[in-house]
């Protein structure tokens, strides 16, 4: 499988990553591809409980069941529902941004 | 919360380390959200960290047929007896041998919590409801009926079209008989519900892993458990040889790795 194909198959179902990556880095998006497939999935549970845990501790009580339901929805879901809660996806976007930062430097 | 620190390398296995904490602190700062949340990772990760149990009996050596055969008779034993508690050399011989065969821990008594009931009767209820605007073609069984009341544990977070298979096997379990219910219901909801459970069918040798919907109770003490149209039908608990006889013990399963449905052997 060729590096663009497999980049098309990792995000396929993981559409909040790219969403809550920086558009002027595209290192993620650019190396995780190019990792080894089992490492790829564990580096992207990673960052979906860093970011997912981020969010949860931004909402107020009273929208985590509205965060999670999306969540459980789809990717799709609750990229809509963070357009309209833009403190939340600022703070997980941090979240992700941090953790990259780690990544960076040790992979 | 954990962030990747920048004198570990984050590779595996920090890397499979630093998820192991993040799991943990997710358990501790969201108990609520924290097996939906998990639940809903395991549905976008394309390969799960550890592979899902049905593939693991792949890379195992095959087990001993004359343990195998060992296993199944003194399950068959110990279902045979009048008793609905093991004593404690059946449940230690049967905790190390199922965590063998199967590839992953069960026990009968998990973080303090032990059933009133680890052997019983089964009994074949509707559908459990999980979702007050649940539709008839979300079930899996779409020609049962649904349980018509809201479940003891409330209404689930989950929506079913997206996790179809998530709340297809489902078992109620006596768990007001617990002698510390009257005092602790509250933390004793939270811990149940979508708890993994192993439920036995020891006639005919087939292991189903289901989860804890609802809470069950028998006047007539006549069943012990409830269980969902598919954990029945696919355990096979509705055969005349059987007759709902069952053996149900807790599983560890901190990763949300094991999923429901029949183990296969």
């Amino acid at each position: 499988m060729n590096q663009a194909s497999r980049k098309e198959t990792i995000f396929d179902k993981t559409p909040l990553l790219v969403y809550l990556s920086s558009d002027a880095d595209d290192y993620f998006l650019n190396q995780l591809p190019i990792i080894s497939n089992p490492d790829a999935s564990l580096l992207i549970r990673y960052l979906y409980l860093v970011t997912i845990q981020r969010g949860l501790a931004s909402c107020e009580s009273k929208q985590r069941s509205e965060f999670t339901q999306a969540l459980l929805t789809s990717d799709q879901a609750l990229m809509q529902w963070l357009d309209k809660e833009s403190d939340i996806k600022s703070a997980m976007k941090e979240a992700f941004d941090r953790s990259i930062l780690g990544l960076k430097e040790k992979i | 919360m954990h962030q990747p620190s920048s004198d570990q390398p984050l590779t595996p296995p920090s890397l499979r380390d630093a998820v192991s904490r993040q799991i943990e602190d997710l358990n501790a700062n969201f108990p609520d959200e924290a097996p939906l949340v998990l639940a809903a990772i395991n549905d976008r990760v394309l390969e799960p960290p550890s592979p899902p149990r049905e593939n693991l009996s792949a890379h195992l050596p095959p087990a001993d047929p004359e343990e195998k055969q060992a296993i199944f008779a003194k399950l068959k034993e110990v279902s045979a007896s009048d008793s609905t508690q093991m004593s404690d050399q059946e449940v230690l011989y049967l905790e190390q041998q199922l965590a063998d065969l199967l590839n992953f821990e069960v026990s009968l008594k998990l973080d303090g919590h032990q059933l009133a009931y680890s052997i019983g009767k089964i009994k074949a209820l509707q559908e459990f409801k999980l979702s007050p605007s649940q539709q008839k073609n979300h079930l899996p069984f779409p020609e049962s009926e649904s349980q018509l009341k809201r479940p003891f544990f409330g209404w689930s977070n989950l929506a079913p079209s997206s996790t179809p298979n998530y709340s297809k096997f489902g078992i109620a379990l006596p768990v007001l008989m617990n002698t510390s219910w009257s005092t602790q219901f509250h933390s004793l909801k939270k811990w149940y519900f979508h708890r993994k459970m192993l439920v036995i069918n020891p006639i005919d040798s087939i292991f189903m892993v289901a989860e804890v919907l609802d809470i069950f109770h028998d006047p007539s003490h006549q069943y012990q458990f409830g269980g969902s149209p598919a954990l029945i039908r696919e355990g096979n608990f509705w055969s005349p040889q059987n007759l709902g006889k069952s053996i149900v013990l807790f599983i560890t399963d901190e990763k949300s790795s094991i999923s429901c449905g029949r183990v296969n052997i």
